[in-house]
């Protein structure tokens, strides 16, 4: 796939399947119906990987998984390509036309380089050397027999008005220059060229990319930046920036390569967040990942400031403490250690393991961080240590099952904990004693408690969500989430409409800081807030609309099936 | 993205198994040829299995801020942050480059109150709102309420009174 603008920025062309459609732009002004198709083109045999305009405007080259590059006119009505560039040996993942027009650079997939350059046949041309006829001529037999560069002259002129166009039917693109990258490491995964400063940038799929001065394709800059594969490079417009992304470590960097430092350096968790926290100010956000990272960013600026690294498993669980200066962050994980960093020098002061290594699935402290506790797989146990003394104060037994998740009231010195047992237990930390329990018929997974501890929520495998009175140990309301949660179906679902719904329910919860809504999302394209007083839905909001379908090539499918 | 569409896509059904779950060649070559690792697995050490799904969507962990006017979602595409204030969110529809305080100011001293309302709304900037409005004279207040069509330029200048009427300012 590949879409791009004209230099004119008259017109943009983008690729589907084995064609391509340039389109009008439209203008700033509104206007009914402001996108008109110009042209389709097709030709192809295989699907087409990329595309790239001519400095004039006038005509585009598309490169194919058919190992061919085509030149069309944009102007031209019929669709039969000016020229067919062959040659390369595996699929043409970069086309681009050089400063003059006149040279065609093709990058194919192995690492193959070819230069293809314009010349005018002896009919169209007045005074052009005849030597370099003969020059490319010679090139073009000795060039092995996969070489085909093929002309067609367009009869029907009508249309034809510049003359640069008149010109390129006298003539025919041949191959100049055939570079084939020996010493690269892995596939190229993808090109970019600066076509004012005549640079090649491209990625490999091992992390290095490199820059090439064409034509020639002399290497002046190449630097590794990972093991993963690139997925995309771009240089800006005046070509000392360079950009560089990786979807697979979710990386984007942007690289000056003239002083070689760093512009800016970013990346996301690898395969997605598990927890996250507000800081008490709420200009902080800390999140925790399944690639055991902790990051720290900016709400503002959406610009992560730090990552920690030390964990070695999936990050349950999150916690911002203490203010000002004496601010932290404590973090539990899988791996059977809860880690705490100060934000000061962003060190890990404090690592707090339980006597057996035990997998922490839940996280609570208090506001100032005296006492951090955390939920374990299996024992079923609560373990509550003292920050400052790094000690294991208590171990809290009586859940039957392992603890979903926990929530601390910092004015009452309550523990909350949710079970898989059912149970929602509400714990008197310093008295190691178990206050209440609520009892329910399925999974509780995540609770939160009201800002002043008199009412606690809880969500359960059955798709509701149960408030409970703290002094009184009543229940005040349940809210049934599931309607809310429907919608949304996996393209692998087994199982009827009705059936799903059966499958939804909430996997965290949070009160507002009035306690008058409920914030509430789980396995579902949907947040709903709830009003807590009158049990109903206020609002919910859809978390995504990105369908990301692959288009696929309806041959492949029926090969699968036959055999 | 799994889980987007409220329906399943029947087209994409074959007796009864989804295309999906056959790895066609997009697939692969999207994945360069190879599998995702499994989640959790940050140094391979741990376990070296392998997968080849597609995400679904769906929300991790969620939490309001402490200032109460956004929450945090964290979902499959990364952290979403929603938020209730519309004035830090600028978007420039229908902003044209002749819009400036300057020639607010200018439409003032015109007496085209009018015209200098409907662009300071276009340009979101409180202070240029707000002397806008006091620039009206009290007789013109009919007239300019009136030639004032659009809704969303009502609901803007709505809000904008509402927050003032909070703040007291005229009352003391």
């Amino acid at each position: 796939m590949d879409v791009k603008f004209s230099f004119d920025d008259k017109f943009f062309a983008i690729t589907y399947g084995h064609g391509c459609q340039i389109w009008r732009t439209p203008s700033a002004i509104r206007e009914f119906s402001p996108l008109t198709l110009v042209k389709t083109i097709v030709g192809h045999y295989d699907d087409v990987n990329c595309l790239g305009w001519s400095r004039d405007s006038q005509s585009v080259i598309i490169g194919s998984r058919d190992l061919t590059a085509r030149v069309f006119y944009r102007a031209v009505h019929n669709n039969t390509a000016l020229s067919i560039l062959a040659g390369h040996r595996d699929e043409i993942i970069g086309v681009y036309f050089g400063k003059g027009d006149d040279e065609i650079y093709t990058v194919a997939l192995d690492g193959g380089i070819f230069t293809w350059k314009f010349e005018r046949t002896a009919v169209a041309m007045e005074s052009s050397s005849d030597e370099d006829n003969e020059l490319s001529d010679d090139e073009s037999t000795s060039s092995d027999n996969e070489f085909i560069s093929s002309t067609y002259s367009h009869r029907n002129n009508r249309t034809v008005q510049s003359s640069s166009l008149l010109q390129r039917h006298g003539g025919k693109w041949s191959l100049a220059e055939r570079q084939l990258l020996r010493d690269h490491h892995g596939e190229i995964s993808c090109t970019s060229f600066n076509s004012d400063s005549s640079i090649l940038v491209l990625g490999f799929s091992d992390g290095v990319f490199g820059l090439y001065e064409m034509p020639g394709c002399v290497n002046i800059h190449r630097i590794s930046v990972g093991n993963n594969a690139l997925s995309a490079v771009t240089l800006n417009p005046t070509g000392e920036w360079l950009a560089v992304g990786s979807s697979i470590l979710g990386q984007l960097l942007i690289w000056e390569w003239k002083s070689e430092s760093y512009i800016l350096k970013q990346q996301g968790h690898l395969y997605g967040l598990n927890v996250l926290d507000f800081s008490s100010e709420g200009q902080f956000v800390v999140t925790g990942g399944e690639d055991g990272k902790v990051k720290l960013w900016n709400t503002l600026s959406g610009f992560c400031i730090i990552t920690f690294k030390d964990h070695l498993a999936p990050v349950t669980g999150v916690k911002f403490i203490g203010q000002g200066q004496g601010r932290a962050v404590i973090t539990s994980s899988l791996d059977g250690t809860v880690r705490a960093y100060d934000l000061l020098r962003y060190k890990n002061f404090r690592t707090l393991t339980a006597p057996n290594s035990v997998q922490f699935t839940a996280l609570a402290a208090d506001h100032m961080g005296e006492v951090v506790c955390a939920g374990s797989m299996d024992p079923f146990s609560i373990f509550v240590w003292s920050l400052q003394t790094g000690k294991l104060l208590e171990v809290l037994a009586g859940h039957e099952g392992p603890i979903s998740c926990l929530e601390f009231h910092t004015p009452t010195s309550m523990l909350a904990s949710g079970s898989w047992d059912g149970t929602l237990k509400l714990w008197n930390v310093f008295g190691n004693q178990c206050v209440e329990t609520f009892e329910h018929g399925c999974d509780v997974l995540s609770v939160a408690f009201r800002a002043d501890g008199k009412e606690v929520a809880c969500t359960t495998t059955s798709g509701n969500i149960n408030i409970w009175d703290v002094e009184n140990g009543e229940q005040l309301a349940t809210i049934e989430g599931r309607r809310d949660l429907f919608g949304g179906r996996t393209n692998t679902d087994r199982i009827s409409n009705e059936n799903a719904l059966k499958t939804k329910f909430f996997t965290s919860i949070a009160y507002s800081s009035d306690g008058s809504c409920i914030l509430a999302g789980g396995k579902s394209k949907y947040v709903c807030i709830y009003s807590v007083s009158t049990a109903v839905l206020v609002k919910k909001f859809q978390l995504s609309h990105n369908r990301l379908v692959y288009q696929f090539s309806y041959q492949i499918l029926v090969k699968t099936f036959s055999v | 993205m799994e889980g987007i569409l409220d329906k399943l896509r029947s087209d994409r059904l074959v007796d009864g198994i989804s295309l999906d779950n056959i790895p066609s060649d997009n697939d692969i070559q999207i994945n360069n040829g190879k599998n995702h690792k499994l989640p959790g697995n940050a140094s391979s050490r741990l376990e070296n299995g392998d997968r080849n799904i597609r995400p679904s969507v769906m929300c991790l962990a969620l939490q309001f801020s402490p200032t109460g006017h956004e929450f945090a979602v964290a979902t499959t595409q990364g952290l979403q942050i929603f938020c209730l204030d519309d004035e830090l969110l600028f978007i420039p529809v229908d902003l044209a480059v002749e819009v400036t305080p300057q020639t607010i100011e200018l439409e003032i001293s015109r007496r085209n109150f009018t015209k200098a309302l409907l662009m300071s709304t276009q340009l979101g900037d409180k202070e240029t709102l707000r002397s806008s409005i006091e620039a009206i004279k009290l007789e013109n207040i009919e007239l300019v309420v009136s030639s004032i069509g659009d809704v969303k330029v009502i609901k803007i200048l709505l809000q904008f009174i509402a927050e003032e009427l909070v703040s007291l300012y005229y009352f003391n």
